[in-house]
């Protein structure tokens, strides 16, 4: 894992990891911010509200980027590739943690994923 | 007839009380309303240090604090607590605020007077301190009990928390910003604040506050206006 790995705090640890096609469409997807997520970026994390249920969530820095990454409309792999980029780190290793923050976050309703084909 | 008992006498404890007011008159009337109250003034003092010189080392149960402000009360309390960490504190003031009314609870206050009731609420008052008792003027009763907020006034509260500026919420939530400015006054005074910086630390502040678990949005909030 990379230093400064994307963490979250609050709700349910993320779901096992999905096989490699599972993964592959996963990487293939962009990310949407729902109508009812608001989220800021402060010093030393990002704090996501879903306005639904009132539930604040915090990510660190690394994972508080991903999101404003993926927020400009660019799949998975190309947000991956990008912040390995950035960080100087192997494009496979991002692409685990970029997948894994994107189930979380989707599994706690504060993002959606549209796949191919999809949205 | 042998060993007819003889009745025992009990002692009854009689607590040994202080005073501590900066108005001298205010300490004398807390004072002589004390003793009617058959409650042994052991001394008095218009600051802590006065009191601590004027003692000896008889123990003290409760310390009695008349004030001009919560914030120096609040001082008093801790000097006191420094000095005396099991004594019951009681504390007297012309008025309170529901935030200040737990910054006091917190620092140790175990009754809060209000000085236009000492007459008859003093004693009272602090007997049921030093019963383990708390005691507090009845109107903080509506504040004291977790404020219900609407859906809507936590969504709202939610972002404003987090920063967002009233225009940005009624964009967000697609309201006028007339509306969360309705909301906001109602949510600020179930909350017992007057601005979106006290409602931010009154909901940040795990010592003082609610925290964020307040705003979460269940079954069991009020329908949105």
């Amino acid at each position: 894992m990379m230093d400064g790995q994307a963490t979250m705090t609050e709700g349910n640890p993320p779901s096992a990891a999905p096989d490699g096609a599972e993964a592959d469409a996963l990487l293939r997807a962009t990310v949407r911010v729902p109508k009812h997520v608001v989220y800021r970026d402060f010093m030393n994390e990002t704090v996501v509200l879903n306005l639904e249920s009132g539930k604040y969530h915090g990510l660190n820095p690394t994972a508080g980027r991903m999101l404003q990454v993926l927020e400009k409309g660019v799949s998975l792999r190309e947000a991956a590739a990008l912040l390995a980029t950035e960080y100087g780190v192997a494009n496979e290793e991002l692409e685990q943690d970029i997948s894994a923050l994107c189930r979380d976050l989707e599994s706690r309703g504060l993002v959606e994923l549209v796949l191919d084909g999809t949205g | 007839m042998s060993g007819s008992a003889k009745p025992q006498r009990i002692a009854l404890a009689v607590p040994s009380v202080c005073v501590v007011a900066d108005d001298e008159v205010a300490r004398r009337r807390v004072c002589s309303i004390l003793r009617r109250g058959r409650l042994t003034v052991a001394g008095n003092g218009a600051a802590v240090e006065e009191l601590v010189s004027s003692l000896d080392a008889k123990p003290i149960d409760a310390v009695i604090v008349a004030t001009s402000s919560e914030a120096a009360l609040r001082d008093a309390v801790v000097n006191v607590k420094s000095r005396w960490p099991v004594a019951t504190i009681v504390g007297i003031l012309d008025d309170v605020t529901w935030r200040g009314v737990r910054e006091l609870l917190g620092a140790g206050v175990a009754a809060l007077i209000l000085a236009e009731t000492i007459d008859t609420a003093l004693v009272v008052g602090v007997q049921g301190a030093l019963s383990g008792q708390l005691s507090l003027p009845a109107g903080l009763r509506e504040h004291l009990a977790r404020p219900r907020l609407s859906a809507r006034e936590k969504q709202i509260l939610g972002m404003v928390v987090m920063g967002f500026s009233n225009g940005e919420v009624a964009t967000k939530l697609f309201i006028s910003e007339s509306t969360v400015k309705s909301h906001l006054a109602t949510a600020f005074a179930k909350l017992g604040v007057r601005s979106r910086s006290e409602a931010s630390q009154l909901i940040l502040d795990p010592s003082s506050g609610f925290g964020t678990g307040i705003l979460e949005i269940s079954s069991a909030s009020e329908p949105s206006a």
